[in-house]
């Protein structure tokens, strides 16, 4: 009688043991499920909870022109800028506007920083396209994504470098570590892929140095009026820039699941595009 | 059943309870990977072709030119006189109100600004005098005094210098003949 009495406790003991650790197993994998980790320091048992967050910077030289990272709350994102090119080219003290020279190599050294706190891998869309320039009635410009897009002026006479140089000489499409996604860029969009990790608060080498309106366009552009003589008109070039980051933990499947593409993660970590 | 036996069922049962639950809940995680992105647009007008403007006063047998440019955007500008040379020829040609040195340079019949003409911005004056031809005299010349000024502009291009340095220059075939002055002199 004795001896089962203590069957049944030790039974009970056991099961209230299995209970609690079934109890700290679902809270730790809740705490897993915010990326959470706890971390006890002292004897008065304060703990820090660091919190991994995924953060993304598009950087124009050297200076961040848009930004989307995680805010530590639950979906609250910080994030902000928009405006590429506005430093282009140079406004006086007066608002004197310096125009715009065809042929002119501007320097636009474009680069991605990883602004969150977990190591990534980063791809960046970019489309080159022309619009009209249209005003609203008190002379203000509409704004870009108002206006009338010209399929029929080529992305080509935007030039990105080295890009446009790479293709013009033949050689194989990358440049500081970025690869070109050929299969899935066309006129109007190239996708960029960096081939390695980005660590948190790194910066990749640039994906495009200098940006340079060809002087073919003018050539394409004048046309000879009715009454004998040339004329012109005034179009707007447009770059776009999207740069889109993914986590390197289970990176085949994220990347995958994230952009729909097959890549190859080799034993450093290095990408390559297909399976 | 004994009573061993129903708590090793219940303790079977926690347990797959707790795997459930753990599992259950690191499926979510798999599925949800961590990703972000961010965008930004830009772009400048393009103004396609410069617009300038001939100024000229004409004194006696002179004419003085001044060329604005009054488009968008920079631009190089080339001048000539068209003349009876039966009648007058060219006699000499001076800058008038040139700050900086001469900038004014003939090569053949046309006469260059060497600087880049900004939106805005004026050439210095170029004044062209013509003399009357040896068995003529000025008065005669006077009524029928007639020069032809024509200006040409074309946009400013940049040669790559290989250096990482640019030289500025204009292609001249394609360029807008902007103003064709016929004005005779008084």
């Amino acid at each position: 009688m004795k001896k089962k009495k203590k069957n049944r406790s030790r039974g009970a003991y056991t099961t209230g043991v299995l209970f609690a650790l079934a109890v700290l197993l679902l809270l730790g994998s809740m705490a897993g499920s915010s990326q959470a980790a706890l971390t006890y320091y002292s004897e008065n048992y304060s703990a820090t909870l660091q919190m991994y967050d995924i953060g993304v910077t598009l950087m124009e030289n050297e200076r961040d022109v848009s930004w989307r990272n995680y805010a530590q709350r639950d979906d609250r994102w910080d994030e902000g800028g928009g405006a590429l090119l506005s430093l282009m080219l140079y406004t006086g003290q007066n608002g004197e506007q310096e125009s715009l020279q065809l042929g002119k190599d501007y320097k636009e050294a474009l680069r991605v920083r990883n602004s969150g706190n977990i190591d990534e891998y980063v791809r960046v869309l970019i489309y080159r396209y022309w619009v009209d320039v249209e005003k609203k009635a008190d002379g203000t410009l509409v704004p870009l994504e108002e206006r009338e897009k010209r399929p029929d002026i080529s992305p080509d006479f935007i030039e990105l470098k080295p890009w446009k140089d790479l293709e013009t000489s033949g050689s194989a499409l990358s440049h500081n570590d970025w690869v070109m996604d050929t299969a899935a860029s066309t006129d109007e969009r190239m996708v960029l892929y960096y081939t390695g990790v980005l660590g948190k608060g790194q910066k990749t080498p640039t994906f495009v140095d200098f940006l340079a309106i060809s002087k073919d366009v003018e050539g394409e552009l004048w046309q000879i009026g009715a009454d004998g003589k040339y004329t012109y008109e005034s179009e707007q070039f447009v770059l776009e820039i999207e740069a889109d980051a993914v986590q390197t933990h289970n990176a085949k499947d994220a990347i995958k699941s994230a952009w729909g593409v097959d890549v190859t993660v080799d034993a450093n970590g290095t990408l390559s595009l297909g399976r | 059943m004994s009573r061993k036996g129903s708590y090793h069922r219940r303790t079977a049962l926690l347990t797959a309870l707790a795997l459930v639950l753990l599992f259950g809940s690191a499926l979510k995680d798999s599925l949800a990977y961590f990703t972000t992105y961010t965008t930004a647009r830009g772009g400048w007008p393009v103004t396609f072709g410069p617009d300038t403007e001939l100024k000229e006063e004409v004194e006696d047998l002179s004419k003085t030119i001044q060329i604005e440019n009054n488009g968008d955007s920079d631009c190089f500008v080339r001048v000539r006189a068209y003349f009876g040379e039966g009648m007058v020829s060219l006699e000499k040609v001076e800058e008038e109100d040139a700050k900086d040195g001469a900038h004014w340079r003939r090569e053949g019949d046309w006469w260059y600004y060497d600087q880049i003409l900004k939106p805005g911005g004026t050439t210095c004056e170029l004044k062209m005098t013509f003399a009357p031809n040896k068995d003529l005299n000025t008065d005669q010349i006077l009524d029928t005094f007639h020069v032809v000024i024509v200006q040409e502009s074309a946009p400013v291009l940049y040669r790559q210098n290989g250096d990482g340095t640019y030289t500025p220059y204009a292609e001249w075939g394609p360029a807008k003949q902007e103003e064709l002055s016929e004005e005779a002199g008084s």
